[in-house]
């Protein structure tokens, strides 16, 4: 049973229930001090089994903890990710677990890649890569699970709409009530080295990616849309476009060094320093004030080189809801602004 | 009442201290029927509690703005592509006698050609799955050359059709420089009125050029660098011993690829990206040039539709995976000879 599933949450429920059933029962019970320490026992369990339950269903909602390892605080171990379907089992492509020893970062965590159904079929060609960042708090859970992506890469290859590609689920923080925004904290987890040095490492060692610059992208909703913007703008080099669904122009946390009102702001480095030649899709549901807000101020700002697409959608928030409604769009857009699957030879 | 405002936030406040009290109130009436109210009475009390606290957050973080978005997610709007590209795909029909297994070449005589100061109207090809995918955009490769470069035009069927085998489609446009040639004409103008006759991309063009013509092409990115990120730079002079003078061009915006044929490409600043292989020895100009042309279009996108609309309208009952695209929603294809204008 694990943390995010229907039946912890039905549970809860029903020790809620039992706990008020409890308290009701026995409230004439006993007397003197063991009366009152019933009571107080009954009425905090009353009280616990309600915040418990309440925790659960968040935690379905945001898939922050999808293994009881995450919460006794163990590494996650990769088969704790998911159980991946067997290669070839059908038309659709199919999820994978890696581990990437994080070299330079210290970071040693797994990583879910989707490979398309054309990973298997052309064994020897080399695919795009899109790296897809969660929010705060949740996991990659929140893209297989909430977000449904892999039925949906599925689906945008099958209709054409978007070339075969390897879509990267990786942690952007090792504690999962961290908040790294992706930043190499000035004394936490250098989440940044992670993601754009161990994380491509991994990958092009392990996986029949390919290795150039023109191959490599990045998506993100909430905070990992401020990551997918933010790493793009500060590695042009590594990534040639970046899809933000809800993101912001900071990073809201302090990283330490002051450079969440610098370098690691996107509105400051689009003010201050040379934009780089990389394509943004901003996305954002225009009943999401602060999300929209961001978005038109990076598009204000950004001039060329860098190319800004936006994308919004009336109604909405910032909620799985609208990251369903944008993530389609915003993966064919990816896939038209990233290098094609390379043949070999 | 909105679900973001601060009446609703209040009266579930309000709703949870008055079932509080009333449990308190209650909590010894009722006779035998004490214990349910009792076990309602909490429950409601923990359910109100939670509910004025989960407003309280959803009106901090705009989480759900509306009942329709919490209850339903209907969403409504969208981003609407109004554009007629490919106006020339009825002439490349008309005048394809390759029955569009090969790769078809044209001279490409648009309004302002002579315009754009070159020595000759821009040769075209278009790759041999053109007509056959008319919901696709093509990117594109841009050749500059000049005369003595020796990059004939009777060469560049050839070419596109090697290149493309090995390499995947794209529309290659030959254009035969002269000193005069405009830069604004070649990085804006052309693409411009190629995206109007043929269904190309807007961005994520290549340029190859040949070394006499690296001055120009520099310019030529340095005024579009978004429409081209990949450069290449082909030595001329090829067979007659190793031409000199070939550098990498520089001052590139961080992001553009360059490579010069024979040397390892490198991203401006420095970036990891793809070594071009030319083979073991020096090849010829024409070699050269396809070598170069298999680096341009690695360096493209695939040809793609456009990318599927944002979700205008979606109704799914809360709780169920929703807005999953339905199975088998593939893009339909329109067969050819059904779309498009003719030029």
């Amino acid at each position: 049973m694990a943390p995010d599933s229907l039946a912890l949450l039905l549970l809860a429920v029903a020790t809620a229930v039992v706990a008020a059933v409890a308290l009701a029962l026995t409230w004439e019970r006993g007397s003197g001090w063991w009366r009152v320490a019933l009571r107080a026992g009954s009425a905090s369990l009353c009280v616990a089994t309600a915040l418990a339950a309440a925790l659960v269903w968040v935690n379905r909602q945001v898939e922050t903890y999808t293994s009881w390892s995450d919460l006794t605080g163990a590494p996650p171990a990769a088969a704790a990710l998911s159980d991946p379907p067997p290669p070839g089992g059908g038309s659709g492509g199919r999820l994978v677990n890696l581990t990437v020893p994080g070299r330079a970062s210290g970071l040693s965590l797994p990583m879910m890649a989707y490979l398309p159904a054309a990973y298997d079929a052309r064994p020897t060609a080399r695919f795009p890569v899109i790296e897809a960042l969660h929010g705060y708090p949740s996991s990659p859970m929140g893209w297989t699970k909430t977000l449904h992506a892999p039925e949906y890469l599925d689906r945008e290859i099958a209709a054409g709409r978007m070339a075969p590609t390897v879509v990267l689920f990786p942690y952007i923080t090792p504690d999962r009530l961290l908040d790294t925004e992706c930043t190499n904290l000035s004394h936490g987890p250098q989440a940044e080295t992670y993601l754009t040095v161990d994380v491509p490492e991994a990958v092009k060692s392990q996986l029949r990616v390919r290795t150039d610059r023109a191959g490599w992208g990045l998506i993100g909703y909430s905070a990992g849309a401020f990551c997918a913007a933010n790493l793009a703008l500060r590695h042009p080099t590594g990534y040639a476009a970046a899809a933000s669904l809800s993101g912001y122009t900071t990073p809201g946390i302090t990283v330490g060094d002051g450079s969440e009102n610098t370098l690691n702001n996107d509105a400051w480095r689009l003010q201050h320093l040379p934009p780089p030649a990389i394509a943004l899709y901003l996305g954002s549901a225009r009943a999401d004030h602060s999300s929209l807000r961001s978005a038109t101020t990076l598009a204000r700002l950004a001039h060329a080189p860098m190319s800004v697409t936006t994308g919004y959608i009336d109604g909405g928030g910032h909620n799985a809801g609208t990251w369903l409604a944008m993530e389609p769009t915003a993966f064919d857009w990816l896939s038209s602004w990233l290098a094609r699957p390379l043949a070999a030879g | 009442m909105a679900l973001t405002g601060i009446s609703l936030l209040v009266l579930a406040g309000l709703a949870a201290v008055g079932a509080a009290a009333a449990t308190v109130v209650g909590w010894r009436r009722f006779g035998r029927l004490r214990i349910p109210v009792r076990v309602v009475g909490v429950l409601l009390t923990q359910a109100l509690v939670l509910l004025a606290v989960g407003l309280a957050v959803n009106r901090s973080a705009q989480f759900y703005t509306n009942w329709d978005d919490l209850l339903t997610q209907a969403i409504a709007g969208g981003r609407h592509n109004a554009s007629t590209p490919g106006q020339l795909d009825q002439w490349v029909r008309q005048h394809d006698h390759s029955d569009s297994a090969q790769p078809f070449a044209f001279e490409w005589r648009p309004d302002g050609w002579a315009d754009w100061h070159l020595a000759a109207p821009p040769t075209v090809t278009v790759p041999a799955d053109y007509l056959r995918n008319p919901g696709w955009r093509y990117p594109a490769v841009l050749v500059l050359s000049s005369a003595g470069d020796g990059w004939g035009d009777a060469a560049v069927t050839g070419l596109a059709r090697s290149a493309e085998t090995a390499a995947g489609p794209a529309v290659l446009i030959f254009a035969h420089t002269t000193p005069a040639a405009s830069v604004p004409a070649l990085a804006m103008a052309l693409p411009a009125q190629l995206s109007r006759d043929l269904r190309v991309t807007g961005h994520s063009w290549a340029l190859v050029s040949s070394a006499r013509q690296e001055p120009l092409a520099r310019q030529v990115v340095l005024a579009a660098p978004g429409r081209y990120p990949a450069l290449a730079v082909v030595p001329v002079g090829a067979g007659r011993g190793r031409p000199a003078g070939v550098a990498a061009p520089k001052g590139l915006p961080v992001g553009v690829t360059v490579a010069v044929l024979g040397t390892p490409a490198r991203t401006a600043t420095g970036g990891p990206a793809v070594v071009p292989r030319a083979g073991s020895t020096r090849p010829s100009g024409v070699e050269s040039l396809r070598a170069a042309l298999l680096w341009a279009i690695r360096q493209l996108p695939a040809p793609l539709p456009e990318p599927a609309p944002l979700v205008r309208q979606v109704h799914t009952p809360p709780g169920q995976p929703s807005l999953l695209p339905p199975r088998g929603s593939a893009a339909v294809q329109p067969p050819v000879g059904t779309a498009n204008t003719s030029a």
